[in-house]
């Protein structure tokens, strides 16, 4: 028991909540690495998880009912990595790097597939769609520019 | 629509999802190869350094983060030690050159009341006693001799 709790603890130390990560990120990100980022991606995957069930109409009209499957399982998988990612801060910054492009790849690919599916269905947009996407894009389009910034190796001062 | 073709639909399309998320992951690869221009993280690492629980190689990335700041804060306090330097010694210089003109001053002072008691008595007073002459009537003093004080007697 004293065991499981010593390593839960050890666990924790390892998370972005922990001090010793929060010390590491400059004061005016701390609620974007803590609070905001994590809760995004959970909440990307939980519409991952979401659209599984609930087909995707814009996705199937382009490419199918398989793909938009796939899309889903994929964006569910991705969303809750890149939590992950996030979660342990710096440790596993290349498994986030590897689920936020995929995420990003598959939100664009979302975002031409509700074009391409107004335009060849003659509707209307889908303006909630269009809502998502802009709740959910910009922010992983933002922190890979972030981890390109952070992996950069830093020069020495002499 | 056959299923047959709904599959190589879905089949091309996410290897098209593959191929452009890993010609993603490869450009992340290639900007976080290049050197950054932002300056090194500020220190404040001291006391996470106390709860630190990673590996070595990230203890030591830490050490080094913080070392290169130290020394850039180092070198800023080191500039600013050797302005303040070289104002102190110039301060002093100027102190000792006002020390100088006092006693150029007294010494005149001095030489006039000399000049003065002369014209005023006919003779020749007794030299003005120094500095040193004071101390060593002091030291003869009965107070002085004994450590404790007394009332000098009148001559």
């Amino acid at each position: 028991m004293r065991t499981m709790k010593t390593n839960l603890r050890g666990l924790f130390q390892k998370t972005v909540w922990s001090h010793y990560n929060t010390a590491q990120i400059p004061a005016r990100y701390h609620l974007l690495y803590t609070v905001i980022l994590p809760l995004k991606y959970l909440l990307i995957g939980a519409y991952g998880l979401f659209s599984i069930n609930v087909t995707i109409s814009s996705i199937d009209r382009v490419f199918g009912p398989i793909y938009g499957d796939m899309w889903s399982v994929t964006l569910m998988v991705s969303g809750w990595t890149a939590m992950v990612g996030i979660m342990f801060y710096k440790r596993l910054i290349w498994l986030e790097v590897l689920s936020v492009v995929l995420l990003v790849t598959l939100m664009t690919l979302y975002t031409g597939c509700i074009f391409f599916a107004a335009i060849l269905h003659v509707e209307t947009f889908r303006y909630l769609s269009l809502l998502l996407v802009l709740v959910f894009l910009p922010m992983p389009c933002w922190r890979v520019l972030d981890m390109i910034r952070e992996l950069r190796p830093v020069r020495n001062v002499s | 629509m056959s299923p047959d073709v709904e599959i190589v639909k879905a089949v091309i399309a996410g290897l098209a999802t593959v191929i452009v998320a890993v010609v993603g992951v490869i450009g992340v690869i290639v900007q976080a190869r290049k050197p950054s221009k932002d300056k090194p993280p500020v220190g404040d690492t001291g006391k996470a350094l106390d709860e630190f629980n990673g590996t070595q190689n990230e203890f030591m990335s830490l050490v080094i983060a913080d070392n290169s700041t130290l020394r850039s804060q180092m070198k800023d306090t080191n500039d600013k030690l050797e302005k303040m330097g070289t104002q102190l010694s110039t301060f002093q210089r100027e102190l000792l050159d006002v020390k100088q003109r006092s006693e150029n001053f007294l010494g005149a002072v001095r030489r006039y009341l000399m000049k003065l008691a002369t014209a005023w008595t006919g003779t020749e007073p007794m030299p003005w006693p120094d500095e040193e002459d004071f101390h060593i009537l002091e030291d003869t003093l009965p107070h002085k001799r004994s450590g404790t004080i007394t009332r000098r007697e009148p001559r």
